[in-house]
């Protein structure tokens, strides 16, 4: 004979064996579906429509996001162009975005488009930014305005009261104060004995003369507390470079190698190296970012004349990337 | 640093609210009765919800990870529509900012209490188990337990942050 079923602890009816509360089948699933309290329903629908309005505008923002990052990718990869044009669909849907505006000018400088470059970094007249930023900002002003004085933003024209560049060309304030102003300040510009070229460095230069007759090698290296900045150029005659029909490639090839075994032989600690490779303009780049600082090398080939200028910055300098562009960006040759 | 956890559980308090929801929606799918549930409160625990030992282990494992599974995705989609303007350009209405706390606050809380992973062990530990489903399973309660531990050094913001502000970045990264 079986034992008589147990009773439901709500409704005394039959309970559903094999369960651990004694309950029968009407009153588990009532409580098991226990509905939430109104405040939360309430709260879950203002949310909702919260939601549902910011969802509305996420494809615009999507889209202005992945072409800020299509804008990076090609700026890193030295298409200026197209980052200008990537950047300024960022900036259309942000143009308060400081850093969007900020990249779109960097970028039309970099493409040649020197009018629009100036007129999107006035825009960024008195705005707050990452010191790192700031730097680029005034790597770029200054160029512009050693280039052509009266077309780059002067930061006389803004409230600024940052870090200074050395021809005042600062619109944006930065929000660090860790700056050295004085390494800043001793930045000048050296002009080659034989005025092949010109190149900003945070000090005085020494010259070498090294080679042999048919093929000199001038070197000019300043050392200063914020990194190492090398300058050398090597003569080829049209001799020379008949001899070989891939004169250039071999030029960049040979000048790579030779950086590379510098590199290893001068024990400079590297842990954790990231080498980067680009083409910059005619010329070519190398980066080698450690732990410990940075070395840039970039490598020219102009009418005969091979320059390869290297940056090498420590960690311990807080502008190390922007001083080392600073350098490199501002290397010229005058046509001689 | 350490700050009290009910101070914590007071400023992120939605991500409570939300964490004995999934709680109780998961009891919901498994006809698994209710008889006592607090959203929020200022105590220790902030909230909780008290149910039947459900028939089957697998229920009451799933019961316990519940607001692991619906506290992240929740969290990384709230946060979703605020974070690029926020994060990525910083142009970022109250709106937005409101979205971010409200993402970080329920992503934060998805890390089961140490009283729901002693429920998920006791579920795993259960004879119903196979050996392959414990297996599998131990691990997964392992890291439940890192969690629900690791509130004490910041492991359940850390991972709050990670959920409703990486997603947006990653989506970014894999559509650009």
């Amino acid at each position: 004979m079986q034992p008589p079923p147990l009773a439901c602890q709500v409704c005394n009816k039959p309970a559903e064996v094999g369960y651990a509360a004694q309950l029968c089948f009407v009153c588990r699933t009532t409580l098991s579906k226990r509905p939430f309290p109104l405040w939360i329903k309430i709260a879950i629908i203002l949310v909702g429509i919260g939601f549902l309005y910011a969802l509305a505008e996420m494809p615009a923002f999507l889209v202005a996001s992945i072409a800020f990052e299509r804008g990076q990718r090609a700026e890193a990869g030295g298409n200026f162009e197209t980052a200008a044009s990537e950047y300024a669909k960022a900036v259309e849907k942000f143009p308060g975005s400081t850093s969007a505006v900020a990249r779109l000018g960097i970028a039309q400088y970099r493409a040649g488009n020197r009018d629009a470059a100036v007129r999107t970094l006035r825009s960024l007249a008195g705005r707050q930014a990452p010191k790192k930023l700031t730097n680029e900002i005034n790597v770029v002003l200054a160029e512009m305005q050693r280039r052509d004085p009266g077309a780059a933003p002067a930061r006389s024209n803004y409230t600024s009261s940052g870090n200074f560049g050395p021809t005042n060309a600062l619109p944006l304030d930065s929000d660090t104060s860790n700056t050295d102003p004085k390494a800043v300040s001793t930045w000048q510009q050296y002009r080659s004995p034989s005025g092949d070229f010109t190149v900003l460095a945070p000090g005085r230069f020494s010259e070498k003369l090294s080679g042999t007759p048919s093929a000199p090698e001038y070197s000019y290296e300043c050392k200063s507390p914020v990194g190492s900045f090398v300058v050398k150029r090597s003569d080829f005659s049209k001799e020379q470079q008949a001899l070989l029909p891939d004169f250039s490639s071999r030029a960049f090839g040979a000048d790579r190698e030779i950086f590379f075994s510098q590199v290893k032989e001068s024990q400079i600690p590297l842990v954790g190296q990231q080498v980067k490779e680009r083409s910059v303009g005619e010329g070519r780049e190398i980066r080698i970012s450690a732990s410990g600082g940075e070395i840039v090398h970039r490598a020219y080939l102009f009418h005969g004349r091979f320059y390869s200028i290297t940056a090498v910055v420590s960690a311990s300098n807080p502008n190390m990337d922007a001083d080392a562009s600073r350098f490199l960006d501002s290397f010229r040759v005058a046509d001689q | 640093m350490i700050i009290p956890g009910f101070l914590i559980a007071l400023v992120t308090f939605p991500g409570v609210i939300v964490h004995e929801m999934a709680h109780q929606l998961f009891c919901r799918w498994f006809r698994v009765p209710i008889f006592d549930v607090c959203y929020f409160r200022v105590g220790n625990p902030s909230g909780y919800v008290i149910h039947e030992n459900p028939r089957r282990a697998s229920q009451q494992i799933w019961i316990g990870v519940g607001p692991f599974l619906v506290n992240t995705v929740l969290g990384a989609l709230v946060a979703f529509p605020g974070a690029i303007p926020v994060l990525k350009f910083d142009a970022g209405r109250p709106l937005d900012f409101l979205f971010i706390w409200l993402g970080i606050s329920i992503a934060m809380h998805a890390f089961p209490s140490t009283g729901d992973a002693k429920s998920i062990w006791r579920g795993v530990s259960s004879r119903e188990v196979p050996l392959l489903g414990k297996l599998i399973a131990i691990p997964v309660v392992a890291l439940i337990y890192l969690g629900a531990f690791g509130s004490v050094f910041w492991l359940n913001v850390l991972y709050g942050a990670a959920v409703a502000l990486a997603v947006p970045k990653l989506i970014t990264l894999l559509l650009a």
